[in-house]
């Protein structure tokens, strides 16, 4: 049989493309994680010297509960805190706001933090925990906790909640803005077809919405995984990684490691790392929607 | 079991009423159809009992209690809806038990009692199955199910059939009728197709533009029409109107329809015997209508304009000054278009309607 080769000619200028700007820089940073900065081949010797660096995984911080705990360790946390926190709080204001008059309205005002560059958000967050013009201290002199009031992103052990916090505002909007589109498509005869058969509205809600909503949580989780794995701009205007790394995070380690260290191959190491978690997320999501 | 009683129920949305001041009673046990064209009212009427709207005036009751402020799942009606509603996440078995899980009664319970529900409407081999992997007329079953599983004391139906193809749906029509006569529920179902209406209900409550315009039995609403919109909803295809005036002739009443007059018996004249002069409006049902090829006594001169053969049957539209009329004529009779034909309208069949308001005088 003949092998035709038509096809292929019309996907080569998207191939040229993705082969010089994706697949090649992937390629060659990985392939520097591998070597010495003098182009020797030295296996998995940087690995082992950058994952044990106090930057990537400061065990006696983690061991006593102080920061930095290592960049890892902060991605971890941002992780764990901001992923429930920004998906719930999309989905529950995404239900409360659903028959609401001019809801649209103030889902726009929260949409803003998605708009908003995040350069422009990290320099926000900065404001928003200053000791003297920040909101949030103003809100805790307002409640009676005035003696709490300080500039919450200079102090090692608040400085990367305070980040988290501040992007879980920037972030929020997405999940609303998914869940709201989701709660759209959702035919109301499910809910009508609900009521009479007798369930109760948190019934609906565990038993209609929340399944049927299933695909939108699947998206949001990957693509906020996938934001935090590769945060970096909120944290590089807001805190610079600091106080002392306590707020540092892999793609700005990365970015230090090659920049400021001129390790390339240490900071390839990082690349390598991250490429390899985003990917394995991107997998599983992949996987699933297939299946779907 | 139970009956239902609905009183001067209104319904608003906006500045548009949607029902307006509706009442009737549905007996235990009865079936009634809401019958209407769309936006008629009657699938806000059954929504409004459903306790999916709530009503601005008026009160519904179910079982002599009024439900006006009881919430749906209180109400115990079922429901099935034009598209079914069937949750697609979940599986047959779960869909059908889902009405009973949420009121927690035990698991055992509800085994028995999908199974039972499942093997009466014979959809048992589908337990496993998602809707979406299930035809028209099984997703039909299925929400059909749901509704029987909990034994609700009335069920509402709004458009059941509409999205099953005309044989499943011709098919459907009997076997609802059967059911809902073995199991003994008190059951409200809205249609727009009043052939279905007619052969299913006990009961038809024909409404139009939010309005009650007739409660009867099928034979009522078909041999007694109270106005013409009853007479032109009713039947198929739809009565022939004539627009005619009431007069005067040695005694006798004669109706004056310009392209032919009709002498009416003496029978009438008690009726009509002070509406000499009134405009009203001759009708007369396609079936009813005599067509003969020869000129007789009493015929009228017309031309057919197309001939609809229907096998047993066939469907004659002629036209006479200027507009179509259809007459049903029983068996075969070979007409071309343009041919002329005789009718006779024989006046024992006739309806005659006041045009003005357009109720019934005959």
């Amino acid at each position: 049989m003949k092998l035709n080769l038509t096809p292929y000619f019309f996907i080569l200028p998207a191939l040229i493309l993705i082969i010089i700007f994706v697949l090649y820089p992937i390629s060659a940073t990985i392939s520097l994680s591998f070597l010495s900065p003098e182009g020797y081949f030295v296996g998995f010797d940087n690995y082992i010297r950058v994952l044990s660096r106090r930057e990537v995984i400061n065990y006696d911080g983690i061991l006593k509960g102080y920061f930095p705990m290592g960049a890892i360790v902060h991605n971890a946390i941002w992780i764990l805190i901001h992923l429930p926190l920004s998906t719930l709080l999309g989905l529950v204001l995404a239900v409360l706001l659903q028959n609401v008059k001019g809801s649209s309205i103030i889902k726009s005002i929260i949409f803003l933090g998605m708009v908003t560059p995040l350069i422009v958000g990290g320099i926000i967050i900065r404001f928003t925990f200053d000791r003297e013009v920040g909101v949030v201290n103003m809100f805790l002199k307002a409640i009676g906790l005035g003696h709490l009031v300080r500039t919450w992103t200079m102090y090692p052990d608040t400085a990367l909640f305070s980040l988290i916090l501040g992007s879980v505002w920037l972030w929020t909007g997405f999940s609303l803005i998914l869940y709201s589109a989701g709660l759209a498509m959702i035919p109301k005869e499910y809910y009508e077809a609900a009521k009479i058969d007798g369930a109760s509205s948190m019934q609906i809600f565990f038993r209609i919405t929340l399944p049927l909503l299933k695909p939108v949580t699947t998206t949001v989780v990957t693509m906020t995984l996938l934001w935090e794995l590769k945060i970096f701009d909120i944290v590089y205007v807001a805190t610079y990684g600091g106080p002392g790394g306590a707020s540092n995070v892999l793609a700005l380690l990365m970015y230090f490691l090659a920049f400021r260290s001129l390790d390339f191959n240490a900071s390839s190491v990082i690349a390598t790392l991250l490429t390899a978690l985003t990917l394995i997320v991107a997998i599983v999501m992949f996987k699933y929607v297939v299946r779907k | 079991m139970a009956d239902v009683k609905v009183k001067n129920l209104t319904k608003r949305f906006g500045k548009v009423i949607a029902v307006n001041k509706v009442s009737f009673d549905v007996k235990d046990k009865e079936f009634v159809v809401l019958l209407g064209p769309s936006g008629s009212g009657k699938t806000t009427t059954l929504r409004l009992i459903a306790g999916l709207e709530r009503p601005d005036e008026g009160e519904i009751y179910i079982g002599g209690r009024l439900v006006n402020n009881i919430p749906p799942r209180e109400r115990d009606v079922a429901m099935v809806f034009q598209n079914y509603a069937l949750y697609p996440h979940m599986t047959v078995f779960d869909n059908l038990a889902f009405p009973l899980q949420v009121r927690k009664m035990p698991k055992k319970y509800i085994k028995a009692k999908v199974e039972e529900v499942a093997k009466l409407l014979k959809i048992e081999d589908l337990l496993d199955r998602r809707p979406s992997q299930l035809s028209g007329g099984q997703q039909q079953r299925v929400a059909l199910g749901r509704a029987l599983v909990r034994e609700p004391k009335v069920f509402l139906m709004d458009e059941p059939l509409s999205n099953l193809d005309a044989k499943l749906r011709v098919y459907m029509r009997a076997e609802l009728k059967r059911l809902q006569k073995e199991l003994g529920i008190t059951t409200i179902y809205v249609t727009h197709d009043q052939v279905e209406a007619m052969t299913m209900a006990d009961r038809i409550v024909v409404f139009h533009k939010g309005k009650i315009q007739q409660i009867g039995t099928p034979s009522d609403l078909y041999k007694k029409p109270q106005n013409i919109f009853v007479a032109g909803f009713i039947g198929s295809p739809a009565m022939n109107f004539f627009d005619a005036t009431l007069t005067y002739k040695d005694d006798f009443i004669v109706l004056d329809a310009g392209e032919f007059k009709l002498k009416l018996p003496k029978t009438f004249s008690s009726i009509l015997r002070d509406k000499a002069g009134l405009e009203v409006v001759l009708g007369i049902r396609p079936e009813h209508i005599k067509i003969y090829k020869e000129p007789r006594a009493s015929t009228v001169k017309c031309r057919v304009y197309v001939v609809e053969p229907l096998g047993g049957e066939m469907i004659i539209n002629f036209s006479l000054g200027g507009k179509i009329y259809k007459a049903r004529y029983p068996g075969e009779i070979s007409l071309k278009p343009d041919e002329t034909i005789y009718i006779e309208i024989p006046v024992k069949h006739i309806h005659i309607f006041n045009k003005k308001d357009g109720k019934a005088i005959i």
